[in-house]
């Protein structure tokens, strides 16, 4: 068995079985179009409205990218902030942690009502939900240096400076990726609830707003389409972290390295 | 090579509680002449009150490879980072070259320090690594690459100088460790049981290799380890401490003429080395 069958084979006969799990259902039990579509009209609405849809796609993936490297910048330098002191730290972290529990749907029309509907508002709260994961895994990162490293430098009587780039970022950099894999994800979730509750119409309302104008009028095989979309772009962000892990990581790093055993 | 001189009685002091010793005070304090190390009544209390170190003297003479022995927690490595400057004794004196540790550490062919674990930071290359102090003492890149493939040279890792620490073997990384310290022409090497992690064939290989790179270079060697094997092999003199709290119990010379054979570890003479430090180990456990 080759490599490359032997990786995708699984995962595409099990989502065959799962497509025809949805048909025999539908066939089956008689549900109408406009409660479950099927699979066949799932795609034939996603090929008829390409244009609108291939649109929103590109609009919440801008707005994502856009959330999530604002929330990547603040988030790694809020991070390198606490790590410099405990007392900034002890200062700051338990305001994440509350910024991390307050449910996004209620903050989001606040975020809309102050900087009203439209792109800013958007990029917001796709920021707001992106930036936890950024900070605690950038912070755990610098704190979890190794410490006979540490006393290396020491030895070496580095500067504060010299100890920040040549060993704390550096050695964070995995647990920052990690962050980053995360936050992508949100990113993509926060734009689509920005544009939900603060979008505006037309093609220029993106995933979300499409997804609410869809269920509105029951068209239910769009609305699957948009659903579907949605997900796309969460892989395509996943997918580009990979990357970039990768080119950062893959000449050092145990999560990088290709084995032979 | 030469038969170096060393101390002539075998036994120079024992008893639990030497007397602690002022610091020389010289007139230059970075003269040559100055002795590598001088530790005078070194006590060190931990925070939470526990006494490691009582009152630890001894000298380290230009030239020497003096190993200090001891069971575990008798403060050796606290001992000995406190002679690179990690951690302040609670009493007494240390001076490196008659300077403070962490003046002596600043001063151009001053000190290295080689830990037990081989410290290289993964996502650096090989010579990365060996030339990280130079790199941090702002030396420019073509010296340091330079600086750091002659250093690698007296580890005999010259070709291995653009591989990562993940491809190279334990033994491997732990002499880019010793090429690191090497790199910066230090004049003092203190070691804390640098081969303490390794297989007990790879260690012996190391302590040949490390002999060599010491006669070769104009190096004093403290160096810290818990075999008394390795300690009798390398050593010109042998400090044995004992613990609880640490105390030096006496001064062993080895008067063994350099480079030592393999041939020595099965000689007589080894073994007569290697009974009178486990007797005076065990006389004060």
């Amino acid at each position: 068995m080759t490599r490359a069958v032997r990786d995708y084979l699984p995962p595409l006969v099990f989502g065959a079985l799962a497509i025809a799990v949805w048909y025999l259902v539908i066939a089956l039990r008689h549900v109408p179009g406009y409660i479950v579509p099927s699979p066949g009209d799932v795609v034939a609405a996603a090929v008829k409205n390409w244009g609108f849809l291939s649109g929103a796609v590109l609009r919440t993936f801008l707005e994502a990218l856009g959330g999530f490297a604002l929330s990547t910048t603040v988030g790694v330098a809020l991070a390198l902030l606490m790590s410099q002191s405990r007392m900034i730290e002890r200062s700051l972290y338990p305001y994440a942690v509350i910024l991390q529990t307050i449910p996004i749907v209620a903050v989001a029309p606040v975020i809309i009502v102050w900087l009203g509907p439209g792109v800013p508002s958007i990029v917001t709260v796709s920021f707001i939900l992106a930036l936890f994961p950024i900070i605690s895994n950038t912070t755990l990162g610098l704190v979890s240096t190794d410490h006979t490293l540490v006393n290396l430098m020491e030895l070496n009587d580095a500067s504060p400076g010299q100890l920040l780039l040549k060993l704390k970022i550096p050695f964070a950099l995995p647990y920052i990726m990690g962050g980053l894999r995360i936050a992508s994800g949100m990113s993509v979730i926060g734009a689509i609830v920005g544009e939900f509750v603060g979008g505006i119409g037309g093609v220029q309302g993106g995933l979300g707003y499409l997804i609410v104008a869809t269920a509105g009028m029951l068209q239910m095989a769009y609305l699957f389409a948009a659903a579907l979309a949605s997900c796309v772009l969460g892989i395509l962000m996943f997918f580009l972290m990979n990357g970039l892990s990768y080119v950062l990581l893959h000449t050092w790093h145990e999560s990088s390295l290709q084995r032979e055993n | 090579m030469s038969v170096r001189p060393s101390a002539s009685g075998t036994l120079e002091s024992s008893g639990a509680a030497p007397d602690a010793r002022p610091a020389p005070v010289r007139s230059h304090p970075s003269s040559p002449a100055a002795a590598p190390v001088v530790i005078g009544g070194v006590t060190k209390v931990y925070s939470n009150g526990t006494k490691a170190l009582d009152g630890i003297s001894f000298d380290v003479a230009e030239r020497e490879f003096v190993t200090i022995v001891g069971p575990s927690g008798c403060g050796k490595s606290t001992l000995l980072r406190m002679v690179a400057g990690l951690g302040t004794a609670t009493a007494g004196t240390i001076r490196v070259f008659a300077l403070p540790p962490t003046q002596a550490r600043r001063q151009q062919g001053g000190l290295a320090f080689v830990f037990q674990d081989p410290t290289l930071m993964p996502w650096r290359t090989v010579l990365a690594n060996v030339t990280l102090p130079l790199e941090l003492r702002g030396v420019e890149a073509g010296r340091r690459a330079e600086e750091g493939k002659r250093a690698l040279d007296l580890v005999g890792l010259a070709q291995s100088a653009s591989m990562y620490p993940r491809q190279l073997s334990g033994g491997m990384k732990m002499r880019v460790s010793i090429a690191r310290a090497m790199a910066v022409h230090p004049r003092l090497l203190l070691m804390d049981e640098p081969f303490g992690a390794l297989d007990e064939i790879t260690r012996q290989h190391l302590d040949r290799e490390l002999q060599d790179l010491w006669i070769r270079s104009p190096l004093t060697v403290l160096f810290v380890t818990h075999n008394v094997f390795e300690a009798v092999f390398m050593s010109t003199r042998i400090v044995v401490m004992s613990a609880q709290p640490g105390r030096v119990a006496g001064i062993i010379a080895v008067d063994v003429p350099f480079p030592r054979e393999d041939a020595f570890r099965a000689s007589p003479a080894f073994g007569r080395l290697v009974e009178a430090v486990t007797n005076l180990l065990a006389a004060h456990r």
